[in-house]
C-alpha cells in the first residue's frame, strides 16, 4: 500500500509539474571586425600623391638664380587630401636640391638651388606645422602631427618652399635645360 | 593535438593581417631649366694709342711706329654659362677717318693688326687684314676677365701714313651654347 501511494504520488506531482516549464532557447551571433591603421590618398584611395610644379627659367637677367622663385612655387598652390584612421599620425619630409640633370658647376657657377620645403597639415582641431626640411640638410624624421588629419572635404595638405639659394648669391647658374628638385611627403598612421 | 595547434596559428595569422599600417606618399617634382647665355659685365675699353708715326729723321720716320699698337692690352669682363659656348674676335683695320681717299703711292691709311683675346685660358685672334671675324674657340664655362691684346701692326704698303685722325676697332663676341 506504501508503495502504490507512493507511486501514485510520485506520479501525480510529475504529471501536474511537466506543463509548466517554458524551454527557451538564445543564438548568439557574434560580429567582430576591425579597423587597420591606414592613410589614403583621396580621392582615389591610393597610396601616392603626385604634383609638379614648373618654375621655368631659373635665372634671371644677370644669370644668377631668380630671386623670385619661391613666389612662383608658392604660387602653385600645391595642396593633397589625405585622411588617416588613426588619432596620431605622423609626418616626415625630404627636400631634395632643384639640380642640373648634366651640367657641372665650377668657380663661380652653381648647378643646384637648395630650399626650405614646409608642408601644412589642417586636422579636425586646426592648422598643424608647417613641417619644414631644408634640402641641404637630411631628411627629416617622423613627427606626430598632433590630432587626426581633418575629413572635411577640402584639401588638408598644403605644401610651400621659400628659402631658395645657391651656394653664394653671386653664383650664376649653368646652363641645362634639365634641372629637377624634389619634395617627398610620407604620412604614416601612427598607432 | 599537433593539428589543433597549427590551425591556432593560421587562424592567429589570418587576425593580424588588418593590423598592417598603410602609409601615404606624397611627390612634389619641381621642375626648371637654365638658358645657355653669354654676358659682358664690361663689354667696352679704349686703346688710346696717340701719335702712330715714328718720329725723327731716319729712313723709318713717318712711317708707323709699330709699339704704339702691338703689346697693347685691355680687359673686358663676362660669362657664359653654357659648356659649349664660344668666343671670336674680329679686329677691324685703323683707319684715317679724316683722309678717306685713295692714298697716294708711298702713303697709307690704314693699319692692320692681330687682335688676340683671351677667356678662360682660351685664345682667340683674328687679323685685320683678312674680313670676316676669326675661328671661333670653345671656352665653355668661365666668368672673369677677357683680355685682348695687340699684335703685329703694320701698314699695307709700308708706308708713310697720311696725316689725321685713325680709329679701328676689336669686337669680341661670346656666344652662347650648350
Amino acid at each position: 500500500m506504501k508503495t502504490v501511494l507512493a507511486l501514485l504520488a510520485a506520479g501525480t506531482a510529475l504529471a501536474v509539474a511537466s506543463p509548466a516549464m517554458a524551454q527557451n532557447t538564445t543564438g548568439t551571433v557574434n560580429i567582430t571586425g576591425s579597423v587597420a591603421p591606414k592613410c589614403i590618398v583621396v580621392p582615389g584611395g591610393g597610396n601616392t600623391f603626385t604634383r609638379t610644379v614648373a618654375l621655368g627659367e631659373l635665372a634671371g637677367t644677370d644669370g644668377k638664380m631668380r630671386t623670385d622663385l619661391a613666389g612662383s612655387f608658392n604660387a602653385a598652390a600645391v595642396t593633397a587630401r589625405v585622411v588617416c584612421t588613426t588619432a596620431a599620425p605622423t609626418i616626415s619630409v625630404d627636400a631634395d636640391p632643384i639640380t642640373a640633370a648634366t651640367a657641372t658647376a665650377v668657380a663661380g657657377y652653381d648647378n643646384s638651388i637648395d630650399f626650405t620645403a614646409r608642408v601644412a597639415v589642417t586636422t579636425t582641431t586646426g592648422p598643424a606645422g608647417p613641417f619644414p626640411n631644408d634640402s641641404a640638410a637630411a631628411a627629416g624624421v617622423d613627427t606626430p602631427i598632433g590630432g587626426r588629419v581633418a575629413n572635411n572635404g577640402s584639401d588638408n595638405i598644403a605644401i610651400s618652399a621659400d628659402t631658395f639659394r645657391t651656394n653664394t648669391i653671386d653664383d650664376l647658374l649653368a646652363a641645362d635645360p634639365v634641372y629637377t628638385g624634389k619634395i617627398t611627403v610620407v604620412i604614416k598612421p601612427g598607432i | 593535438m599537433r593539428k589543433l595547434i597549427l590551425a591556432s596559428a593560421v587562424l592567429a595569422a589570418a587576425t593580424a593581417t588588418p593590423v598592417l599600417a598603410q602609409t601615404t606618399t606624397g611627390t612634389v617634382t619641381i621642375d626648371g631649366s637654365v638658358a645657355p647665355r653669354c654676358l659682358f659685365t664690361t663689354s667696352n675699353a679704349v686703346i688710346n694709342a696717340g701719335e702712330l708715326a715714328l718720329s725723327g729723321t731716319g729712313a723709318s720716320a713717318g712711317k708707323l711706329d709699330a709699339s704704339k699698337l702691338d703689346g697693347q692690352s685691355r680687359t673686358l669682363v663676362g660669362w657664359c654659362n653654357g659648356t659649349a659656348s664660344s668666343m671670336s674676335v674680329e679686329a677691324l683695320p685703323v683707319v684715317n677717318t679724316t683722309v678717306t681717299s685713295a692714298p697716294p703711292a708711298g702713303f697709307d691709311r690704314v693699319v692692320n693688326y692681330t687682335a688676340t683675346a683671351t677667356a678662360n685660358s682660351v685664345n682667340a685672334a683674328d687679323s685685320s687684314i683678312v674680313a670676316g671675324a676669326g675661328s671661333p674657340s670653345t671656352v665653355g664655362l668661365f666668368t672673369g676677365n677677357v683680355t685682348v691684346t695687340l699684335s703685329g701692326s703694320s701698314t699695307p704698303g709700308a708706308g708713310l701714313l697720311i696725316a689725321g685722325a685713325y680709329q679701328g676697332e676689336t669686337r669680341v663676341t661670346l656666344a652662347a651654347a650648350n
